[in-house]
Order: structure tokens, then sequence, then C-alpha cells
């Protein structure tokens, strides 16, 4: 995706993550009262730190722990069971 | 027929009409038949459906509601098979689906055990209608996997019968031997972690109108299961919520489009045993109404699979890509369950979600709710985004480019399309009216799912997870890699044990005396190739084997053995029940 398609995603991103907010702010009321329930947009940073959690997870440390050539099991001539 | 101590053993469920059908379209001759086998494909799932509302108001409410579906997506399955013509794939999926319902509507331990195996035979010979040598290897492993897990229920069963408990009842709180054999034998179906190897290993050999069967069958039984049977057990709690995390984390680097999906199952699955685990009115209502919709939407993200890989002929996501203006179609009802399967507003998903999650909130595990909400983020990444992006509306390379000029959706079956357009628009009806799943569910608890504070709540989540993935987009493309699983244990280092052990079943039949071993060897031919006795016997006209399976004969042995000891096991089994009472 090039550079500036991508800018306007962003920016766009941002404009309804505002107005998600706002709304938030003047209009809901949180059935459940944990931290996250009750922070306005609090929800943004769970989104956020969570996807680079799995992005850590899956891509830097399940990819390389658990990865392998494509004929992993076929290798050596031998039929796997 | 009943039992001697006067229960049910087995009782006429909505499933023998599908069993019924499937066994229809064996005798129904090849080809200039074919609008006879379309009629009878398409009158089993309707006659279970009739069965299913007719015997409504006589059964418990959580059969009607997995009744219902299963019925409902037997239909959509047949439908999206319908210009199928191999006659023994059309009806191991319709004793497939029949035998998932009779399990559904089981009353005693012995007819759900039966219908169980049932369940695992059918699903077997579903994996080798794949036809290919790969095909016969999954299905032979995972007919391995599921008579172990089959062979364990039938451990805890024996133990109830002999405990005189003929009829299901719940077993919470009442940890006994039997408990421990029975959740085992159900862990297997359900794919709980480390029994969860079979699903990514059988599923995307099989046929595409196979996966979608089996994607809405044997998890969802065990899901069944596993609320009638282990409702409030906190300990599945830690494993729901580890398979929602890790089966998230699996789709996200997988590069085999069914395999993708064989780990969403397994994330999704993850969510409903949560629920149920957490226990209470709403936690049984949010396990079953998020089966019931995940049933719709990954049937559907599978039928839109199955057609891209039907049109394509390629089933990498590395090598798919720039499909949304091929497949308009396809790409439309992909997007659709895409988001649903997230928990989207207004879409199916979101509403038994919200069920899911305010069962575990009102638990007090917010730990575990924390991690279910970073679950639907990966569920956005590896779906909702990773897949729309790269096989339909993101650009592609060349090479794909050049490879996709002679991708047409003109092709595809009408039934193919009438299929998933049915299937999207169910997520879409269930999604704007929730009172129609919530009104199913045993308890009827709602969720409320259209407060300003949920939808936001869900908008901001995936907002933020969007913003990950788009600073990480570049490495987001699937690697050409294959991911390991817990199926490596049995693949590799205890290869020779598994072998061995079939192949040392099979030597010992062979040598119990030769008068024995006359008899049995007359009856193997059979066994061995069990199409032969419908060749014979019905005078089919026998087919001309593909020449990948000519060599295969080392895997059919023993997984023809390994049928018919599970058979033998369990006669002895009834006989030694009926001589004990």
């Amino acid at each position: 995706m090039d550079k500036r398609r991508k800018k306007k995603i962003y920016a766009g991103l941002a404009l309804v993550l505002a107005a998600l907010v706002a709304i938030e702010i003047f209009f809901a009321q949180p059935h459940h009262h944990m931290l996250w329930n009750e922070i306005p947009g609090a929800d943004i940073l769970l989104g956020f730190g969570g996807g680079w959690l799995l992005i850590f997870l899956g891509k830097m440390v399940m990819a390389r722990l658990q990865q392998r050539e494509e004929d992993y099991y076929e290798k050596g001539g031998e039929k796997d069971a | 027929m009943h039992d001697l101590a006067g229960g049910l053993l087995f009782s006429p469920t909505p499933g023998v009409a599908l069993i019924v059908g499937g066994l229809l379209t064996l005798l129904v001759p090849g080809s200039g038949k074919a609008a006879l086998r379309k009629a009878v494909m398409i009158l089993g799932p309707v006659g279970a459906l009739v069965w299913v509302a007719v015997k409504g108001p006589e059964t418990e409410s959580l059969s009607f509601m997995f009744g219902t579906i299963f019925a409902i997506i037997a239909g959509i399955g047949a439908l999206y098979n319908l210009h199928v013509k191999d006659r023994f794939e059309i009806a191991a999926e319709m004793a497939y689906a029949g035998s998932s319902l009779g399990v559904v509507y089981a009353s005693g331990w012995l007819e759900m055990l039966v219908y169980w195996e049932l369940m695992a035979v059918c699903s077997w010979l579903i994996v080798r209608c794949g036809r290919t040598q790969k095909a016969s290897q999954a299905g032979f492993r995972y007919l391995l996997i599921h008579m172990l897990g089959g062979n364990l229920l039938l451990a805890g069963v024996t133990l109830k019968l002999l405990a005189g408990e003929t009829i299901i009842t719940c077993l919470t709180g009442n940890v006994d031997g039997a408990y421990w054999l029975i959740l085992a034998g159900v862990a297997v179906n359900a794919a709980i972690p480390p029994l969860n190897g079979w699903i990514a290993d059988a599923y995307p050999e099989s046929t595409m109108g196979g996966t979608v069967y089996m994607g809405s069958y044997t998890t969802k039984v065990g899901v069944f299961c596993l609320i009638r049977l282990f409702a409030g057990t906190e300990l599945l709690l830690y494993f729901g919520v580890f398979m929602a995390v890790w089966g998230a984390c699996m789709a996200l680097i997988e590069n085999d489009l069914r395999r993708l999906f064989a780990y969403h199952i397994i994330s999704q699955v993850g969510y409903m045993i949560a629920a149920l685990a957490v226990g209470g009115p709403v936690g049984v209502d949010g396990a079953a109404a998020h089966a019931f919709n995940n049933i719709l939407y990954k049937g559907t993200l599978l039928m839109c699979a199955g057609t891209v890989i039907f049109v394509t002929g390629r089933r990498k996501i590395s090598e798919l890509g720039g499909l949304g203006k091929k497949m308009p179609l396809t790409a439309g009802c992909f997007l659709i369950a895409s988001l649903a399967i997230a928990g989207f507003p207004l879409l199916n998903g979101f509403n038994s979600k919200a069920l899911v999650m305010n069962a575990v909130a009102e638990s007090g595990n917010h730990w575990a709710e924390l991690l279910l909400m970073v679950a639907s983020v990966g569920t956005l990444f590896s779906v909702t985004l990773k897949l729309n992006y790269f096989v339909f509306f993101g650009p592609c390379e060349a090479a794909v480019e050049e490879a996709n000029r002679q991708v047409s959706e003109r092709e595809v079956p009408l039934g193919r399309k009438a299929a998933m357009v049915l299937g999207a628009s169910g997520c879409v009806v269930c999604g704007l009216l929730p009172q129609l799943v919530y009104g199913l569910t045993p308890y009827g608890s709602d969720g409320h799912p259209f407060t300003v504070d949920h939808v936001t709540q869900y908008l901001e989540l995936f907002g933020g997870g969007a913003l990950a993935f788009l600073m990480y987009l570049e490495h987001m493309r699937p690697k050409k890699k294959l991911t390991l699983d817990t199926d490596w244990f049995y693949r590799k280092p205890l290869k020779y044990g598994v072998l061995g052990i079939s192949r040392g079943c099979w030597q010992l039949f062979c040598s119990i005396g030769e008068g024995v071993y006359g008899l049995v060897t007359s009856g193997s031919r059979y066994l061995h190739h069990p199409r032969l006795l419908l060749e014979e016997k019905l005078g089919v006209k026998p087919r001309k084997r593909p020449d990948c399976l000519e060599d295969d004969d080392v895997l059919q042995k023993p997984a023809g053995w390994l049928v018919a000891m599970n058979f033998a096991i369990f006669l002895a089994l009834i006989l030694f029940v009926f001589y004990n009472r």
C-alpha cells in the first residue's frame, strides 16, 4: 500500500476514533465498572496494545518456533503416520 | 427400542431423516438420475428441519436450538454441494449431519455413544473423499484420534451404565472416573488443546463441501455436550481463554486458507467454552448462542473459501490476491461473514459475543474478559483484515495477477452462489434481530447488544487494532511455510509407535488360529474396501481408482481394522452391560 493512501486511512481512523470517544463521553452508561469500562477511549488502547501483543506472539515467537518448510512432513521420502 | 431399565435406548430423532436420505443417495444410480439425487439431498435436511420443529415442544430447549441450526446448515450445505456427483461423499455428509443431530437428541448414554461413533466414521469418510494421498493419510490420523476419543467416551459411558445410570445427566460437580473419561472423550471433539491437532490436519484435505459440513458439526457437537454435561466447570475457563487467543495467533501466521479457518474454529470454540465454564443462565445461553451464530458465519466463510479454491485452484494465501473484482459475490459474502466473526455491530457475532462477554465479566474473571477482548482483535486481524486485504481487495503480485486472468465467478455453480448468499443473509438477519437467536437459548437471556457503551466499546477496540495492523501491514502477508501443531507428536516422534499399534492390531487379528483367520479373511475384503460391499451386493459399477490411491493399502488396512476393532469392542460392551443387569 502506498504511503499517501496509508496516511489517508490513518487520518480517517483518527477521526472515527475521536468521534467514538466523544460519543462515549456524552452518551455511554457503562454496565460494568472496571477501569477499561470507565475511562473513555480505553478500548482503543486495549485494541492497539492487544494487537501488538498478538503480532509479537504470532509473528515473532510462534512463527519462529513452529514454522517449517512446506514439505517438512514429506522430507526424506518417508511417509508420515 | 427400550433397555432393561426402561429408559429409552434408541428413539427416533430428526437425524434419521438425514441418515435415511444419505443411504438413499447411495441407492440412486449415477448419471441420468441427478434430479432424483438432488431431490433427496434437499428433502433430507428439509425433513430434518420439519421434524425438529414438530418435535420442538417436547424436547429440551438446548437440543431444539442446536437441532434447528444443524438442520439449517445441512440444508445450506446440500445446496452448496448440489452439483457434486460423488454419491459416497453426499451419503457420508448426510449421514454425518444426521448422526450429529442424533447426538443432540440422544436421551440415553448408549444412544449418544452410537451416534458419536457413527459421526466419527462418517467424518473420516468425508476426509477420504478428498481422494488424494494426503487426504487418505490425514483421514487415517483423523480416525485414529477420534477412535481414541470415542473409546474414552465408551469407557466413561460403560462406568455410567454399570452404575445403573442410563439417562444422560449433567456431570458438573460429580467428579469420578466416568467424569474424567467422558470429559476427555468430548474434549477430542471440541478440539481442546492438546487434543486439537486433527482439526488443522484433516479439514483442509477434505472436499470443499466436506469442509463446510465438518466445520459445522464435530466441534459444535463437542460444545453441545460440554454445555449439557459440564456447564459451570471452572477448569474449562482456562482452556477456553487459551484456545481463543492461541487459535487467533495461529490463524495470524497461517498461509493455507482452510487451515487458517481450522484455527479460527478453535479460537471461536474457545469463546463458547469460556462462557459455559463460568456457567449460570447467561454463560449457558452465551455458549449456545455463539455456537448457533458461529455455524452461520463460519459456514459462510468456509463456503466462500471453498469457492475461491474451486475457481482458482489455489489454496495458499501467498498465491492469491485481487479477487474482489473477479469474484464480487463471493467477496461480498466473505466480507459480511468476516465482519460477523470479528463481532461487528449489526451482525450476528456481535450479539452472541455480548452474551459471552457479559457472562465472563459477571463471573468476576476480569483477566479472562481482557484476554477474550484481545482475542477479538486477533480475529479482526487474521480474518477480517488479513484475508479481505490479501485475497480480495488488496494489491497482488504480477504473477498472481497473471494467474487471475482466467478466473471468473461465472463458472461457480448456482447452488454454491445461493448457499453463500443464504449464509451471509443469515448473519445479517440474526444480527439485526438478536431476539431470533436469544429467543432460542435455554434461559432466554438478553445481551442488550445495541447499547451505546457496548457498540462504542467494540468499534474502539477494532479501531485500535486496525491501527496496529496498518502499522505492521508490510509484514502481515503470510510466508510460504507449514505451521507445526500438536499432530507433530504422532506424525514425527511417535510415528512408528502409532503405525506399530495399528499394524500390531492387524497382525494380532490375523494370527488368531486357522479357523478364525479363515472367517475373518472372508470378511476382510469388505473391511479393507467397504465400497466393495456396495459394488458387489448392490451391483454398483466399480470405478477406476485414482492413481494416487494405488499404493495406500498400507493405510487402508489399519484404518479398516480400527473401525472393525471399535465395532467389536462396542458389541462386547453391549453384551457385557446386558449380561450384568
